[in-house]
């Protein structure tokens, strides 16, 4: 029996629009792109021109600090657009009729060896896969990770149930997790949760040390399971990749292609109907508008969660590491003495409103803030919310007195914006704490 | 025209002024403080929690409703009692508004002016802070206080205990506390002594009624056998005008546990320390102060106000969970200490307060020091 973490902090935010487990089919996306912003700590260099032919596979852009690791195209068709854009590029694809792969080799996974693992993952762009902690950017080739980490279940809101992502794909699950063990000299950990049994893939998955987690969101967080498993010192190098992108390695050492063709949940209180898709990272939302509710208000369309996902709109594209499309209604009404009225529809960690009697309601929240930019009020509102051992308020402060040596002592090495997620969510001063965090992050990264 | 209709109109006219006016600035301070505001998440989490620090604040401003409600009527109540007089309910009720509304007014009507001042000044929002400054700073007042002094502990407490400290959010002593004391050592003669019953012009009392509170009244070897302790509990003895009720105190106390703005492990330990520390005292002995029982101590002289509304202000108090423990039991210990073997007795809990407040600063730097401390020996086990 794989050891139980029960975690007591932390909070389950419960809204409309849960997906139900069924496949549904969406028309083809009329583009896609690769947009360097999904993947943190690169500096995006063009390796296409526009109307460029590309495959499934074909490099787009390379780190130009970095040049092997490649970033490439989800589909095959022409490169319609190039719009850069802050030190940012967006390659917009116009996919062809009949999906094209580049092929790389294929030798059984017994018989390579790191670096020729390591080779095609870079040359493929599937290295993308791999993000590293500290620092929560694009792992580095030349080092080797003490562990690397798969959090098999996401407890953020409204997050697709993995169990259902991976379905059926136990080959690829497997083959993907026979690479991984050989890019580590530590263990792979899988982290499954407590409460359920997790879907056979991961259940029956060899070479991995499963570890059950029990507790409130963020349990299902990478970062979390981490600090509990095999916490990060300094000079640490750990890599995490997540259980999709896991069968898109597998499918890439045992069929010689680059698949990011994935599940992904369409999840919020204004989807028509919740339910499960199969797209390919970097697809184009505008299929959606058909699936959503037509209200009056404007929506807004996040690739991701409704925590750390980005503010796509119809316009925008799947993000690379996103397992879910969530829309939620945009907040567009200023409350006459909304501060003192009972607030029954709202949601609220503290016992100022009624949701804490009310646990198993689902709300339908906006994008209001709900409040005014005030100094930070330290009453222990971000500990109750993050299962680590981390004092976050004045790891926050110690970022924005530029205190670089005091934010590691204080564990900026730990966490990235996904774990401080809740508590920007619950901040009554509400300060965007996952932007100092990042802040805190890159001056750290300048330094070293 | 609609009521809203013509508020719309005043906007749109206040809105035509000028970019740099008072005016309009004082039509935004107006609009954020009846509104929460139409702003929308921009970076980061795309929804956020309902609780804002107006909402806090608010909550604040509510408990301390029913000592201040409880306050008005015993002011009027010891008055009538005073003279030796009975009157129905409405009339001590109406005597007691009289004579703390004026004291509440001019606290708000300074506060939150010289607050909208330093808010324009600075190109801020007004800070909620303000609103239960504004009112904290009335409630731990004697009754026959000049409104003169109110006015001047107020602005005490926003520009010195507050601004001078670079704004709220950086000041490092509780603002109430703070100008109290200072209002205490200042003006003595206000503060002490014949000044816990209100009385009217050419009004003087029955013969043999003391004016002095109940706290100095038990603590010089008075006797507090002519009180009940439902008087007590219920607040009908003499004292501050909103510091008096144990009942009203607990009972916005419990508000502000329940919803967690008031932070439990600092009110239970301060308690808890404070009464064992008392218990210690009457075990020694030797003076009617010494001997009072330990559970009067918690009761009378603003204990258990001080514990539940002042001690657990988040800015000044200790900021992690097992400070705040350690912040309460020295808390507790010290009030009771100062208040048994000083002359400050009546504010002891005030000064304990701003002598923790600094103290609190020293046990977070302990308690982050450990958190550190833990993380570098995970890192020296594994090299």
């Amino acid at each position: 029996m794989a050891s139980v973490i029960r975690l007591s902090k932390g909070l389950d935010i419960v809204l409309q629009g849960k997906a139900e487990n069924v496949f549904s089919k969406c028309d083809a996306p009329l583009a896609y792109a690769v947009q360097s912003a999904d993947f943190q700590g690169i500096t995006p260099q063009l390796l296409v021109q526009k109307g460029a032919a590309v495959k499934a596979g074909t490099a787009l852009f390379c780190d130009a600090l970095y040049p092997p690791i490649r970033f490439a195209s989800p589909v095959s068709g022409v490169v319609a657009d190039i719009v850069s854009n802050n030190n940012q590029v967006q390659i917009i694809i116009t996919p062809n009729a009949t999906n094209e792969f580049e092929t790389f080799d294929v030798s059984p996974i017994e018989q390579i060896d790191r670096p020729q693992i390591v080779s095609t993952m870079l040359q493929s762009g599937a290295w993308a896969f791999l993000v590293q902690r500290p620092f929560g950017v694009i792992a580095a080739p030349d080092a080797v990770p003490n562990n690397i980490f798969i959090s098999g279940f996401d407890t953020a809101p409204l997050a697709a149930d993995a169990d259902f992502l991976v379905n059926g794909e136990g080959d690829a699950f497997q083959a993907g997790i026979n690479v991984l063990r050989k890019l580590t000299k530590g263990k792979v950990y899988l982290s499954l949760c407590a409460d359920y049994p997790a879907n056979k893939v991961m259940e029956r998955a060899k070479g991995v040390e499963i570890v059950r987690f029990k507790g409130k969101h963020p349990a299902g967080n990478v970062g979390v399971q981490i600090h509990h498993i095999a916490p990060i010192s300094k000079g640490d190098v750990v890599w995490t990749i997540a259980p999709q992108h896991v069968i898109a390695l597998g499918k890439l050492f045992t069929q010689g292609v680059y698949d990011v063709a994935k599940v992904v949940a369409l999840v919020g209180s204004e989807v028509k109907k919740t339910r499960y898709y199969r797209m390919t990272a970097g697809a184009s939302l505008a299929v959606l508008a058909d699936l959503l509710q037509a209200s009056a208000t404007p929506q807004r369309i996040i690739s991701g969660n409704v925590l750390t996902g980005t503010n796509a709109g119809l316009d925008g594209y799947l993000g690379f590491y996103h397992n879910e499309i969530t829309v939620i209604p945009e907040g567009n009404a200023a409350e006459l003495l909304g501060w003192l009225l009972p607030c029954t529809r709202k949601f609220s960690h503290s016992r100022i409103c009624f949701s804490w009697w009310m646990p198993n309601k689902q709300y339908r929240l906006d994008t209001l803030t709900n409040g005014s930019t005030r100094p930070f009020v330290a009453d222990g509102e971000y500990e109750r919310v993050l299962p680590m051992d981390i004092l976050p308020s004045y790891l926050f402060k110690a970022i924005l007195e530029h205190h670089t040596e005091r934010a590691e002592q204080l564990g900026i090495y730990e966490v990235i914006e996904e774990d401080v997620a809740l508590c920007e969510f619950v901040c009554t001063s509400k300060i965007n704490v996952q932007a100092i965090l990042r802040q805190g992050i890159n001056e750290l990264r300048i330094k070293n | 025209m609609s009521t809203l209709g013509t508020i719309q109109h005043l906007k749109n006219k206040v809105e035509q002024i000028g970019e740099k006016n008072i005016l309009r600035s004082m039509d935004e301070a107006w609009r954020a403080f009846v509104y929460v505001p139409q702003r929308v998440t921009t970076t980061g989490a795309h929804i956020r929690d309902a609780i804002d620090l107006k909402r806090t604040m608010a909550t604040v401003v509510i408990a301390l409703l029913p000592a201040l409600l409880v306050g008005m009527w015993n002011i009027g109540y010891q008055h009538y009692l005073a003279l030796g007089q009975t009157v129905d309910f409405w009339a001590i009720f109406g005597f007691g508004a009289r004579t703390v509304l004026p004291i509440v007014l001019v606290s708000y009507a300074v506060g939150m002016g010289i607050e909208a001042v330093m808010a324009y000044w600075h190109g801020r929002e007004v800070n909620e802070y303000t609103w239960v400054t504004c009112l904290l700073v009335p409630l731990v007042l004697p009754p026959t206080i000049p409104l003169w002094i109110v006015a001047l502990d107020i602005s005490f407490a926003v520009l010195v205990g507050k601004v001078g400290f670079r704004g709220i959010g950086k000041n490092i002593f509780n603002a109430v506390a703070f100008a109290h004391l200072f209002i205490w050592c200042l003006f003595p003669a206000h503060m002490r002594g014949n000044v816990w019953i209100a009385l009217g012009p050419n009004e003087t009392t029955i013969e043999g009624f003391s004016s002095i509170s109940a706290w100095a009244q038990a603590t010089q070897g008075g006797e507090l056998s002519h009180y009940y302790i439902t008087d007590i509990l219920m607040g009908w003895v003499p004292g501050a005008i909103g510091t008096i009720s144990i009942t009203a105190t607990a009972l916005g106390g419990l508000l502000l546990l329940l919803t967690g703005i008031a932070n439990v492990r600092i009110v239970f330990s301060m308690l808890l320390s404070g009464f064992l520390t008392g218990c210690l005292f009457n075990y020694v002995g030797g003076s009617p102060c010494l001997d009072l029982p330990a559970v009067y101590h918690l009761l009378l002289g603003g204990f258990a106000f001080g514990a539940l509304f002042i001690a657990t202000d988040p800015l000044t108090s200790s900021q992690t969970n097992a400070g705040k423990w350690v912040y309460g039991l020295l808390l507790g210990s010290l009030a009771m200490l100062l208040r048994l073997w000083t002359p400050i007795s009546g504010e002891a809990v005030f000064l304990a307060i701003l002598i923790m407040n600094i103290g609190a600063r020293l046990i977070d730097w302990y308690v982050v020091q450990c958190n550190i401390k833990r993380r570098l020996n995970r890192y020296k086990v594994k090299k």
